[in-house]
């Protein structure tokens, strides 16, 4: 597995712990444990997130930073093989 | 509103191109139990709903299917992109391939476009979450069937993930009902 597929693979694994405490939230909004445990995902998915972007470039459209083309068209879109 | 994130739920890596297969799977694609049909079901009923809990809770597993709908298109691709026109015509995938060619189109195994009478959106909360139910369980049943009929490692690893969160969400949609049936406000019977 290379690098980029590496971290793609660590920032997929906490961005999902944290959606799926997300869900358990929707019916358990009172559980500060959940809250807790939601943070620190989000936490851990957010720098990874911001390290993923730094390296190969936006995952929204919205954090796109190049300046001199519009990066956010740069392959490899999602559904193909990485 | 929605906002896309240029990565995959969970990643798709098929090897080994299989148009059988991809028939097969692209009933989560555009069919009944599908990711299509669920999340319109999910997006739409949640317009309706009457607390906090259950709004919230529609939206985000609506939004979920989305991304298992693009999971289960990635796969229908990856299956069909490098295969031969031999391999396409002596499969199933033939009959799909005239209309559609290795592209991914919302229809059943059988080839039906997709139809959204396979959702129902009564604007009764009991009744919807109800049905929500049984669409879990629809859904990882259509799953079960594809484990059933596929030898291929890499498909079977991302089918595995998409049935899992089927009885994760089964598991919320009783919790949102059960909380529902319990407020007397929302006694209806």
């Amino acid at each position: 597995m290379n690098e980029r597929a590496a971290l793609l693979k660590k920032l997929n694994a906490y961005a999902f712990a944290a959606y799926d405490w997300n869900l358990y939230l929707d019916t358990h909004p009172q559980d500060t444990d959940a809250i807790a445990m939601f943070h620190k995902m989000t936490n851990r998915a957010n720098a990874l997130k911001e390290e993923f972007e730094s390296k190969y470039g936006p995952l929204t459209a919205m954090a796109s930073q190049n300046m001199e083309r519009w990066d956010w068209l740069d392959d490899p879109w999602p559904w193909e093989k990485g | 509103m929605w906002s896309y994130q240029k990565r995959l739920q969970y990643p798709v890596n098929v090897k080994n191109a299989n148009p059988k297969l991809a028939q097969f799977i692209v009933a989560q694609y555009g069919g009944p139990n599908g990711e299509l049909s669920a999340s319109l079901r999910y997006l739409s009923q949640r317009f309706s709903m009457p607390n906090e809990m259950t709004k919230a809770l529609l939206t985000d597993i609506g939004t979920e299917e989305l991304a298992h709908l693009e999971i289960v298109g990635s796969l229908v691709r990856q299956l069909a992109k490098n295969a031969t026109t031999t391999e396409i015509e002596n499969s199933p995938f033939g009959q799909y391939f005239m209309n559609h060619g290795r592209g991914v189109f919302p229809a059943d195994s059988t080839g039906m476009p997709f139809d959204a009478n396979a959702l129902a959106v009564s604007g009764d909360p009991i009744a919807d979450l109800t049905e929500d139910l049984a669409a879990e369980q629809k859904a990882r049943a259509v799953y079960d069937n594809i484990l059933r009929v596929s030898d291929d490692p890499d498909v079977n690893d991302v089918i595995k993930f998409l049935r899992q969160r089927e009885i994760v969400h089964f598991q919320r949609f009783g919790e949102a009902l059960d909380q529902l049936q319990n407020t007397p406000a929302n006694r209806v019977f």
